[in-house]
């Protein structure tokens, strides 16, 4: 084999690594899919008057408190995390860190915007988010090579499309399956493939 | 001894991830001339729908930017090996541009063409992209067009409809043909000093 040969192969196992490296932190950050994906649905029954009460009945503050305190948790969280890794960042966790940031300063810079000003109504709210949750699934999933994730981020783009064709209700519906098939199944299935690597590791250990 | 060990190999991973931000921050500026083309287009298009009056203006123009850019990189990737932070920020881009396209679309077909929320989706997708970039490759100057962008999107959702296109128009100059020149005026720099060396 010649040594250009050779150098293509160790840089094409080099970048496999990476992505098998990538895959599995994105595995270990598992649990944020699920907190937010309850979130969503906390927020969806907060604002529809599912519950409240005196203090909690005001429903035009149920995203902006859901979401600003599952943002503070995921931050506390996230910090304990870091303070107790072993393993140093990693360029691909970089990466994707970097992207989910993005859409989440993209997101609360818009939302809020658009919903003072009156200018969207709920369908296009509901097509703004999918299209930036499918966005930033999309990106990850094309970096890790993650069929699993890229199959969420078509599920977020359906929804997107579905909002802006259907009715109101249509819109509600196609939102709240795709939280329960994007951020609930899924998270739980990265968590699952995380738990079952750690026990691996521990047996090989 | 173990400590200094350990010390090494930290410094030494942390050299090669500041050598390879360096070169994905190369590789991006030679990308330069996309950001002026699709300025470009930004451009054509909105002079096309405005004294054209024609519908066709935004998909036609954007179709063929697609294409054009498609090719031209196409031509450019051959033979040249893919790096970890090259596939981020191309998986970004792709990322991007298929959501901006579902979404505009079904926007369009659903009668829902409104001047403020198709500028602030445009602004927020740029938006997205540019600071998801600017932040894999700590590049301040990417980082300050996704806040211009992310700016006019906020205008469009405040102002009248002539300011959101005065918004729109100047976000499309500062970040695409200012900063796409930039990034061109970069890469040529970077080469002649090459030359030089060489």
């Amino acid at each position: 084999m010649s040594a250009e040969n050779l150098e293509l192969t160790e840089r094409l196992e080099l970048i496999q690594n990476m992505m098998a490296e990538g895959r599995r932190s994105t595995t270990r950050w598992a649990w944020t899919i699920v907190l937010w994906g309850v979130a969503f649905y906390v927020a969806i029954a907060w604002s529809s008057g599912m519950f409240g009460g005196p203090i909690w009945g005001q429903h035009y503050m149920a995203w902006p408190v859901t979401m600003i305190g599952t943002w503070l948790l995921t931050w506390r969280l996230a910090g304990r995390m870091h303070k107790g890794a072993k393993a140093p960042r990693t360029t691909v966790g970089r990466a994707i860190m970097s992207i989910w940031t993005a859409m989440g300063i993209s997101m609360f810079a818009l939302l809020l915007p658009l919903g003072l000003s009156g200018r969207a109504d709920q369908q296009v709210c509901v097509a703004v988010v999918a299209t930036l949750l499918g966005t930033a699934n999309a990106a990850s999933s094309i970096l890790i090579k993650w069929k699993a994730q890229f199959a969420c981020a078509v599920v977020w783009w359906l929804a997107s499309a579905a909002s802006l064709f259907g009715t109101v209700t249509q819109s509600m519906i196609a939102f709240l399956a795709a939280v329960f098939f994007c951020q609930i199944v899924f998270g739980i299935y990265a968590m699952i493939l995380e738990s079952r690597e750690q026990r691996q590791g521990a047996v090989n250990a | 001894m173990e400590r200094d060990a350990k010390n090494t190999e930290l410094t030494e991973r942390l050299e090669l991830i500041s050598s390879m931000i360096a070169a994905g921050r190369r590789s991006s500026e030679s990308w330069g001339w996309t950001f002026v083309l699709w300025g470009v287009a930004y451009y054509i298009a909105t002079a096309w729908a405005m004294w054209g009056h024609s519908n066709l203006a935004w998909p036609v123009t954007m179709i063929s930017a697609g294409v054009l850019s498609s090719v031209i990189a196409s031509r450019m990737t051959r033979g040249q090996p893919e790096t970890m932070l090259g596939r981020a920020i191309g998986a970004v881009w792709a990322s991007m541009g298929i959501s901006l396209f579902i979404v505009l679309i079904s926007l369009g077909m659903t009668g829902r063409y409104d001047t403020h929320v198709f500028m602030a989706i445009i602004g927020m997708m740029l938006a997205t992209a540019n600071a998801a970039s600017a932040i894999i490759l700590k590049w301040k100057m990417q980082f300050a067009s996704a806040a211009v962008w992310l700016g006019s999107a906020v205008a469009a959702c405040f102002g009248t409809e002539d300011q959101a296109w005065i918004a729109f128009l100047a976000a499309t100059f500062f970040c695409q043909i200012v900063f796409g020149v930039y990034a061109m005026i970069c890469e040529s720099r970077r080469r002649r000093s090459g030359v030089v060396h060489a």
